[in-house]
């Protein structure tokens, strides 16, 4: 499968904050899109999934563009986990993941499937939250929400995946943990994985692609040796070093504020 | 546990809760129509309910109960599905058709009507919609109030002004009704099923009926709009849709219950709040729960207000008295939790 963007424009009160963005990216590749804060990383995922309005461009899978999906066609095609959940209205984890599978139920089904408890059972046992099922959601730790955040986005057995700093929050052993299962998933079910990312050291461990957005614009997209010293010196405004060269991979590291 | 398990689990708890909810109705509803001045044993009122043979004076004063009775369940799970509907539109679990102003905006918005218009009412069904009217109208207010802030309580805040405010309004144009009423006003602002009639039913019934059916129809918009809008539209279902179904059917059930029994409150708080303790937070199963959880506890607040009267001489007090009673230990306790985290 090919998700092609073309020409993407966003703009909130006709303030541009995505500008001509354009890309295609395959289906087992796990893309990285870095950028600093209000880079629009966030935007981007959010438009691909149709949760903000594009003013301008298109989107397309496999040559079909997104405007002739139906709502439910796109919650099968397109998952995206973000930071923000309302948990005032107390639930449990059970009760957050089983809505992941609405689009895949129709309209007049009351109850789930065995398929949908299956999946969800599924899931939880690559995420390591299956004790957490009974929890309260408003109960867990940060690290906690976040598994069961991307678990939610899994369940909805997407083609497209989109994960918003999915592990911000996370110690380094879940942190590797969570994007060794991602990285997985991504292979074992071909899917097409957008992850918007602030660590480089991370992005470049697991990257198959690098897209880097700067002020809106996208300013290089491409294999991880795309992320050269001068390109992070020049995106982020530091300066920077290579510091060791593991697997053909540059590691830049931050020294300074330039 | 497994998912599998934790889900037969859920569904288990529903069917469990929902039968003894049931079987507590049934037997409220028998010890409602045998409680009162005259009493009534519970083997003649099974007896009127199997269609076998009653003494006629006992009978025409089972049917009299009948209506009250009738009258306080559908009260009470109009006010239940209310009070699930709106705390998940709201996202608030403080959310309450009575809290945020909804209930008091409805009656003063009909005596309004009925100082402009008294013969209004003998036609309950233009009332009713006069009502939904006035419920439309109180939560419009607070919304437009709890912009200013933030918070959940800032929309509790917001609700408990127009409250006051349209309490007061309601209070005084009752007063000037007092005439054509002819039930004592109390009863309006805090609820009462003395003056129901056997007319009334219908109208109350049908209302509930369809407010409960949106509601379990509404299910699954409102599991994933609790969580944020972006849930709703990932999964297909369009969060203004969802705030608008759920708000009309808020203020339809609500606007009823007051132009038939007037304000119960609290209701709508304790009822979703024990529904989900009971099956959990799942529209599809705490809606239903919550209808009959209000059911039972408008019949109950019925039969306590019907036992004092027959036993002291204070006269009939007002169902919100007892509501209030149960009721507002939840609110203080919600609002205690709240304020810790
Ligand atoms: N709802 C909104 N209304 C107005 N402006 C917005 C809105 N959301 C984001 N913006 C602006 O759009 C720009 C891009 O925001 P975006 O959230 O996409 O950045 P980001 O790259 O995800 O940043 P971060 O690394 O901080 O998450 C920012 O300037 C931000 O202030
Ligand atoms: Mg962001």
């Amino acid at each position: 499968m090919r998700l092609v963007v073309k020409g993407l424009r966003v703009e909130y009160d006709s303030k541009p904050v995505l500008k001509d963005a354009e890309f295609e990216v395959l289906s087992g590749e796990l893309t990285f899109v870095i950028g600093p804060n209000g880079s629009g990383k966030t935007t981007l995922l959010k438009a691909i999934s149709r949760l903000v309005r594009h003013s301008g461009g298109s989107i397309y899978i496999d040559g079909k563009d997104l405007k002739l999906y139906s709502y439910s066609e796109l919650g099968r095609a397109f998952a995206y986990a973000g930071p923000e959940v309302f948990r005032a209205i107390p639930s449990t984890v059970m009760e957050f993941l089983l809505i992941g599978r609405y689009p895949h139920q129709s309209r007049m089904q009351y109850l789930e499937s065995s398929k949908d408890v299956e999946v969800v059972e599924k899931v939880s046992h690559e995420l390591n939250i299956r004790e957490l099922l009974n929890r309260k959601l408003s109960e867990l730790s940060s690290g906690e929400l976040q598994r069961v955040l991307i678990a939610r986005a899994l369940v909805q057995e997407p083609a497209v995946l989109l994960l918003d700093e999915p592990a911000a929050f996370l110690d380094i052993r879940y942190k590797v943990e969570v994007l060794d299962i991602i990285k997985d998933l991504t292979k074992s079910r071909n899917l097409i994985t957008l992850v918007a990312n602030n660590d480089l050291h991370i992005t470049t461990l697991y990257a198959d692609k690098v897209l880097v957005l700067s002020d809106g614009r996208i300013v290089a997209v491409g294999g991880p040796e795309t992320l050269t010293k001068e390109l992070i010196e020049e995106v982020y405004k530091i300066k920077a070093e290579v510091i060791v060269n593991h697997n053909g991979r540059n590691f830049i590291i931050p020294i300074k504020h330039a | 546990m497994t998912a599998l398990e934790t889900y037969r689990h859920l569904v288990r708890r529903y069917v469990t809760s929902t039968l003894i909810l049931a079987a507590a109705l049934t037997s409220l509803v028998i010890t409602s129509l045998s409680v009162g001045t005259t009493h009534l044993g519970f083997k003649e009122i099974i007896n009127y309910m199997l269609g076998l043979e009653v003494d006629t004076l006992h009978r025409g004063l089972i049917e009299l109960r009948m209506v009250r009775t009738l009258a306080a369940a559908l009260t009470g799970a109009s006010l239940g599905v209310s009070g699930v509907l709106i705390q998940g539109v709201t996202r608030n679990p403080l959310a309450e058709p009575y809290i945020l102003g909804i209930s008091s905006t409805a009656l003063s918005v009909v005596s309004l009507a009925l100082i402009m218009n008294p013969s209004l009412i003998n036609s309950r069904f233009e009332v009713v919609m006069i009502s939904f009217l006035g419920a439309v109208l109180g939560f419009l207010l607070t919304l437009l109030l709890s912009r200013l802030g933030s918070s959940g309580f800032s929309l509790v805040l917001a609700g408990v002004a127009v409250t006051s405010i349209s309490s007061g309004i309601a209070h005084l144009l009752l007063y000037l009704l007092q005439s054509i009423l002819r039930i004592p006003y109390v009863y309006l602002l805090m609820g009462s099923t003395t003056s129901v009639l056997k007319s009334d039913i219908p109208i109350l019934a049908s209302v509930t009926l369809c407010g409960a059916l949106v509601a379990v129809l509404m299910s699954k918009p409102l599991n994933a709009y609790v969580y944020g809008d972006e849930y709703s539209k990932q999964l297909g279902f369009n969060p203004r849709t969802t705030l608008l179904i759920a708000t009309t059917a808020t203020s339809l059930l609500t606007g009823s219950a007051v132009a038939v029994v007037g304000i119960v409150g609290f209701v709508g708080l304790a009822a979703p709040h024990i529904a989900r303790y009971l099956v959990g937070s799942d529209h599809r199963f705490s809606s239903t729960a919550s209808a009959l959880l209000g059911a039972n506890l408008v019949i109950l607040s019925d039969i306590v207000v019907r036992a004092i009267s027959s036993v002291s001489n204070l006269g009939e007090l007002p169902l919100g008295v007892v509501t209030g009673i149960i009721g507002a230990p939840i609110l203080a306790y919600l609002v205690l939790r709240r304020v810790r985290e």
